[in-house]
């Protein structure tokens, strides 16, 4: 019931959103662009702390029964890249891709050397198949 | 038996339980941000590989290191062997238990030692390379490798067979007329290696039939568990990594399901591997028993 209950908020927010920037491209064109900047992180913030997290939380629960640190990193690295596609989309959006294709490589190494370790264990087994 | 079976499936279903929960999360995963599924797969992939190449890994491990021991083994008391059969005469004259077939058992398994289990590993790599990068496949090679394997194995124990029969002792009960109908079972129904084994079990069976004579039935049920317990777990892995594939064909990717499959093939050529190995040391074991028998009954 809860969970429904910040879906229809969540929803009527979208829409009131909308309106807003559209109020907003027609009242003051020059300032559509911060506007637009403040809310879009507001809305963000706003439902990764209600839906996105919660929900990221729950999911590593569920998978709670595999071993190591398989089941967090690989849903850790999957949130991870999303929300800095997100951000490098909005950046880019407004007009600065050479800023966002930084920012989102930067993250792509991040998740990357996250998995470093277990590369190294996957590399050793194999390598003991050619050594002995 | 019953320990056995349940520390196999202790340590290799739960290896496999992980492979299936993990295609779910990869599967829940892929529909909530497809823009990463190809990474998703690439991560799946080597959770799969960690998680289930251990296992495979261990069994070639345990029949390399008894492959060694029974090398070992027979290079130290060859020619302690030897030299007593040629002390004791024309005792063994009535049995077929020639020296040469020792020989021959036992450079079997310094074969399998030096070339089989190394040309398995590999096969095992090539497999794993042409599902992990499809533009370059090693697939055929891979089933050369292995086809390669089955029919070198099975020359070997064909040739086992006929040195053996042509001793001229009876037949055990395995290759009697009761159990034809058991043998066409396995043969049928176990993949690769079925007719193979069937095969094997029978040269095994006639061989200890000659020797029953001398040495207790229990010795011979004692040494056939204990050289034929390694392959049977084998042949228990194999069969679950191609269960655990057939189970997760229905949502996971081709690839997983394929290298489960190619491990378990793999893991039945090693099996059949073994089977040599452990021929070979029952023939050692029971030629040992037998001679320190007639030793002290000429005493």
């Amino acid at each position: 019931m809860a969970l429904l209950g910040i879906l229809m908020v969540t929803l009527f927010q979208l829409v009131v959103i909308y309106l807003l920037l559209l109020i907003v491209s027609f009242a003051s064109k020059s300032l559509q662009p911060i506007i637009y900047a403040a809310i879009f992180l507001f809305f963000l913030s706003y439902v990764g702390m209600t839906i996105i997290i919660p929900f990221g939380k729950t999911f590593m629960h569920l998978f709670e029964p595999l071993p190591g640190p398989y089941a967090k990193l690989l849903i850790g690295s999957v949130f991870l890249f999303y929300f800095s596609e997100l951000i490098s989309k909005h950046v880019a959006e407004a007009g600065y891709e050479s800023i966002a294709t930084i920012a989102h490589v930067a993250i792509k190494i991040a998740i990357l050397s996250l998995w470093l370790p277990q590369l190294a264990t996957l590399l050793d087994t194999l390598s003991k198949f050619i050594i002995k | 038996m019953i320990p056995m079976i349940e520390s196999v499936l202790g340590t290799v279903l739960s290896s496999f339980i992980i492979v299936i929960i993990s295609t779910f999360m990869a599967l829940v995963l892929d529909f909530l941000f497809p823009s990463f599924s190809k990474w998703t797969r690439t991560f799946l992939f080597f959770i799969v590989l960690t998680v289930v190449l251990f296992p495979a890994y261990e069994h070639l491990q345990m029949i390399r290191s008894i492959t060694q021991t029974v090398a070992t083994m027979f290079i130290s008391i060859y020619p302690l062997l030897t030299a007593s059969i040629l002390a004791s005469g024309g005792s063994f004259s009535m049995l077929n238990f020639q020296p040469a077939m020792l020989l021959f058992a036992n450079g079997a398994v310094i074969l399998s030692d030096k070339i089989l289990i190394p040309l398995l590993s590999a096969a095992m790599l090539f497999d794993i390379i042409s599902r992990f990068h499809p533009a370059v496949p090693f697939s055929r090679m891979a089933d050369l490798l292995r086809g390669t394997l089955i029919g070198l194995v099975s020359a070997l124990v064909a040739a086992y067979s006929i040195f053996i029969t042509a001793g001229g002792t009876i037949s055990w009960a395995l290759t009697g007329v009761t159990s034809e109908p058991i043998k066409k079972l396995i043969s049928q129904n176990i993949p690769l290696v079925g007719s193979f084994m069937t095969d094997s079990l029978g040269a095994i069976g006639r061989y200890s039939s000659g020797a029953s004579v001398f040495i207790g039935a229990w010795l011979i049920v004692t040494i056939w568990s204990v050289a034929l317990l390694p392959t049977l777990k084998t042949l228990l892995t194999g069969f679950l990594y191609r269960w655990t594939a057939a189970l997760i064909e229905p949502f996971a990717d081709e690839d997983v399901t394929g290298i489960l499959d190619d491990i378990g093939k793999t893991l039945f050529v090693l099996c059949a591997v073994s089977f040599l190995v452990a021929f070979a040391f029952i023939y050692t074991a029971l030629f040992t028993v037998i001679l320190v028998k007639l030793i002290t009954a000429v005493k």
